[in-house]
């Protein structure tokens, strides 16, 4: 019974995949854009919100007030549902 | 790699495939993700060079970032929000987190018992090739250091200051043969062929450890240009120096310690120190002359793990020395045979 033929899998076939994998993956990671902050780029006034709100968590989290930030922000991990 | 972020994938792609064209990457680092990719090259490319070895004295890292200095979190995303595109410019840098201490002097003292031109011809040729990689301060530093005090000192004042001291305690050894040429300091181990087989031994350590070293310089901050980085001038402005990464004294907790200790609480006061390494990639080039430039770094950064891991075992040898030296020496009933405690030396 004749031995299955394996195909080798030559080191040069190898090095052009993950050639290919990285250029493919550079073009990619070049144009990715962050999906939040596009939607925000749409909806100028939710954006301005959205800064505020940033600037201000921002503050507290690496301001000096920290008993304030640990009583304002959620517990890491905490999932926040939408606002109404 | 400190940080992976979105934003890392971009550059750590270009890079990724100019370590796999040179031989750096292998396929089989490929795990589907760019930075990965570029770390496990990296890791192993380090191993391969003496980073194990490197690591029993020297405590510091070698890292390839996308900003010559630290940045908090906050920091680095609203220069990623301010950046148009990914970034094309990665930097490979070096620093040390403490300076090793390197109490030289019961070493030299061996060496002048083979040879009275050996000691100084040893210090030159080890002091030249550490400076390669790092900041290293000596009885030089003290000496500015000490000067600048003594200024403001009376005649009283300067009669008690430690600082006097600096100048007295430099080995005459040092003061009276020091060649003046690294070139003419090599060929004098090279050609002095000691009787003794522990100074023997020393000399063919730096003498391994100055081969390695051979045709690189030391890439400070200081010698980019703006076409290198644009902005480097002001950052280097507000920038400090680097920190050291050793201390040679004669003797844990003489002159020399006690100056380095003095400019060590003020060593970043003022702004970030610099890197003591800074070698950038710039990524836009075109393919031939990118992988000509990661060469470039990687070879430096090659030579200086190897001069590194050489330099360890002649470290080593110094403080065993040392240790000795402190064993048959002491002077005083209850002082503790291992060296006294040092903010420098991880004993």
């Amino acid at each position: 019974m004749p031995y299955k033929k394996t195909r080798d899998y030559s080191p040069d076939e190898k090095f052009q995949e993950v050639m290919s994998a990285l250029r493919e993956a550079k073009p990619a990671t070049a144009t990715v854009r962050d999906p939040i902050m596009e939607q925000l780029k749409q909806c100028p006034d939710a954006f301005k919100v959205g800064e505020i709100l940033g600037k201000v968590f921002d503050s507290l989290k690496y301001g000096q007030d920290e008993i304030l930030a640990d009583r304002l922000l959620p517990p890491a991990g905490t999932v926040i549902p939408p606002l109404a | 790699m400190r940080y992976c972020t979105r934003w890392d994938e971009g550059p750590a792609t270009t890079l990724g495939m100019s370590l796999l064209r040179l031989g750096i990457c292998q396929p089989s680092d490929w795990s589907g993700s760019a930075v990965d990719f570029v770390e496990r090259g990296f890791n192993r490319f380090c191993r391969q060079n003496g980073a194990a070895e490197a690591k029993r004295v020297w405590v510091g890292e070698l890292r390839i970032a996308d900003s010559l200095f630290e940045l908090t979190e906050q920091e680095r995303n609203q220069i990623e929000a301010e950046r148009e595109g990914a970034t094309q410019q990665l930097f490979l840098t070096a620093d040390y987190e403490a300076a090793a201490s390197i109490p030289i002097g019961a070493t030299l003292r061996r060496l002048e018992a083979d040879d009275k031109l050996l000691p100084a011809a040893f210090y030159r040729v080890f002091f030249a090739n550490l400076y390669k990689w790092m900041r290293v301060y000596d009885y030089v530093d003290a000496q500015e250091h000490a000067e600048m005090w003594m200024e403001d000192l009376d005649e009283e004042e300067l009669q008690a200051s430690i600082y006097r001291k600096v100048e007295m305690e430099i080995p005459s050894c040092i003061q009276k043969y020091a060649p003046r040429m690294d070139k003419k300091a090599r060929r004098l181990l090279q050609e002095i062929k000691p009787a003794a087989p522990l100074t023997r031994q020393l000399i063919r350590q730096v003498l391994e450890m100055d081969a390695h070293g051979l045709g690189h310089e030391h890439a400070w901050p200081g010698h980019l240009t703006e076409k290198d980085v644009p902005g480097i001038s002001d950052w280097l402005m507000d920038a400090e120096s680097s920190r050291p990464g050793c201390l040679i004294t004669w003797h844990e907790n003489d002159a020399i310690n006690a100056c380095f200790d003095e400019d060590a609480q003020h060593m970043g006061e003022n702004g970030p120190c610099q890197p003591n390494v800074v070698l950038p990639i710039r990524l836009e080039r075109p393919l031939r002359k990118l992988d000509e430039e990661v060469r470039r770094v990687f070879d430096h950064a090659g030579a200086m793990l190897q001069s590194l891991a050489s330099a360890a075992k002649v470290v080593e040898t110094i403080r065993e020395l040392y240790d000795e030296y402190l064993r048959e020496h002491r002077l005083q009933p209850g002082l503790p045979v291992e060296p006294g405690a040092s903010r420098v030396r991880n004993e």
